[in-house]
């Protein structure tokens, strides 16, 4: 009988118990609940946003998790109730079962909690949340106050800058903008980059308009990071240990020479990208990349030779939309025999073999096999990619504002490229004339 | 240490340019270098002599004008009038000739 009474009474207790466990449970669920509301109301009074589901969530689960440490406290037991036997445990099912509830009702409530805060956000702050597709997007579409632009549906590289994310891309292609209306295009085709720049986190955009404001043609592309994109070819950057040079600063020559007192030898030369402490990064030829052992002191001495700003012009050219580009001529190729100054963008090197043409004349003709470094925009850059040298038309305009350069300084170009126009001779004749 | 990569052409024009013994000055445009840096700015290769040209390659406008936030570049020689920087490439003895050595010009 005795044992009979034990049962119930352990019944009794574990009904009991079960029953406790289930009103804390419930308890722990309300206070996730008042968390996450409140944090969803102060999120939206102070951002004018919604929070993130997420966000919110978190805020409650862990003001419970909070309280459930604290009780939990240094006993290692986990207290239902007092006056229901005790502390069970923390390694026991009962225990398990009843932290699993409190988390899962937890996040519930507070999922609940966070509708609940937004919509009274809303209500008190009075916040209207507008959707780009709602009605009162229809509305102010109808009374002709934007006009829809449709992104196309590919999204392209611009060439010389790092490709975008895909996920942007994703999000842009086939998007419909909504922008003011009575735009003309220029306006348009400032605005929209602009945009884009701001809401998709790109750098740098590139788009072209047809006649009715229809985007034909978009590119984006993202600044580079690091300073492996900023590295000409064939050369590494080192970090050495070094003598600090006071006046060095970067884009200066020096001289690398391992610090051994007497014995003291030149390893190699470059240029200095940057300093901070005792360490110097410096920008040298690839083939003396081995040169340097790692736990070695260098001396840096500075070269006689007068220091040069192209750092700095680059990294003026890297911020800046325009960018460089570099085409091959082709034998058959449409750039062939065409003068350099039809090109569309500012040549400022022609490879040719060895050679090496800075700055060549605008009456130049190229060869097949040079190559050509043009600066340009990223329309220039285009134009000049998709280069065809039978688009007469076309050329005559580009060469339009290009008169002036030529106008005061320099008459044999202008003869050169008037008598084009004027006589209409046949491409290929005038080519193996200036040839 | 880190090796070059990536598809950054400007780097490798400018290296090209130093290659073929041209320097880049930074210079600031005062009245009575007005008249040069227009010069170079025109100077869109007229002929070939360009070995001893100086080009003028960028020009930063003035505050007060509207675009004054970006550098301009390729421009034409008029745009010196209101620029109060510029980017300048040529022989660096052709450079220290019209601007000077390179400690007179502010870096």
């Amino acid at each position: 009988m005795t044992s009979l009474g034990g049962a119930t009474v352990g019944t009794a207790l574990a009904v009991d118990w079960t029953l406790t466990a289930l009103v804390h449970i419930l308890g722990f669920g309300l206070l996730a609940c008042l968390a996450a509301t409140g944090v969803t109301f102060v999120y939206r009074g102070y951002s004018t946003r919604s929070i993130p589901t997420g966000g919110a969530v978190l805020v409650g689960v862990s003001a419970v998790a909070l309280w459930l440490n604290a009780a939990i406290g240094l006993d290692g037991e986990v207290v239902v109730s007092e006056t229901v036997g005790g502390g069970t445990p923390l390694a026991n099912r009962a225990s398990a079962a009843y932290l699993l509830g409190v988390f899962v009702v937890s996040g519930v409530t507070a999922e609940l909690g966070r509708r609940l805060g937004d919509h009274l956000g809303c209500e008190v702050f009075d916040i209207t949340t507008l959707d780009a597709r709602g009605e009162v997007a229809t509305l102010v579409r109808s009374a002709g106050l934007v006009v829809e632009v449709e992104l196309p549906e590919t999204i392209e590289d611009i060439d010389g800058y790092s490709p975008a994310d895909d996920g942007i891309k994703r999000d842009l292609a086939g998007r419909t903008m909504l922008v003011p209306r009575r735009l003309t295009l220029d306006e348009l085709r400032e605005r929209l980059p602009a945009r884009l720049r701001r809401d998709f986190d790109v750098d740098h955009v590139h788009l072209e308009l047809a006649a009715g404001g229809a985007v034909d043609h978009l590119a984006i592309g993202v600044q580079p990071d690091g300073i492996g994109p900023s590295l000409p070819s064939e050369t590494v950057a080192v970090a050495i240990r070094s003598d600090p040079s006071p006046a060095a600063s970067t884009g200066d020559p020096v001289e690398v020479w391992t610090d051994g007192g007497e014995s003291s030898r030149l390893v190699t030369t470059g240029t200095i990208r940057a300093t901070l402490g005792d360490v110097t990064t410096v920008v040298i030829d690839a083939a003396h990349a081995d040169a340097f052992a790692t736990d070695e002191t260098y001396r840096l001495v500075m070269q006689p030779a007068t220091p040069d700003d192209g750092h700095e012009l680059a990294s003026v050219l890297r911020a800046a939309e325009e960018t460089v580009t570099v085409v091959d001529v082709e034998p058959d190729g449409p750039l062939r025999g065409e003068f350099v100054g039809w090109l569309p963008g500012r040549v400022l090197v022609l490879e040719r073999g060895d050679e090496l043409l800075p700055f060549p004349g605008a009456n130049r003709t190229l060869e097949a096999g040079d190559t050509v470094f043009v600066l340009g925009s990223p329309t220039q850059l285009r134009q000049l990619l998709a280069y065809d040298s039978e688009r007469e038309d076309e050329r005559s305009e580009r060469r339009g504002p290009r008169s002036r350069d030529g106008g005061s300084s320099s008459g044999s170009d202008v003869e050169t490229a008037d008598a084009d126009t004027e006589s209409g001779f046949p491409r290929g004749v005038l080519s193996k004339l200036t040839q | 240490m880190a090796t070059s990569h990536g598809t950054n052409h400007e780097f490798e024009a400018l290296s090209r340019l130093a290659e073929s013994g041209q320097s880049v000055r930074h210079v600031t445009v005062t009245d009575e270098r007005r008249a040069t840096l227009a010069r170079a700015g025109d100077g869109d290769g007229g002929t070939d002599g360009n070995e001893t040209d100086a080009t003028l390659l960028a020009v930063k406008r003035r505050e007060d004008d509207a675009r004054s936030h970006d550098w301009e570049f390729d421009p034409d020689g008029d745009a010196i009038d209101v620029a109060t920087e510029a980017f300048v490439v040529g022989k660096r003895t052709e450079l220290n000739e019209r601007f000077g050595e390179p400690a007179e010009v502010s870096r």
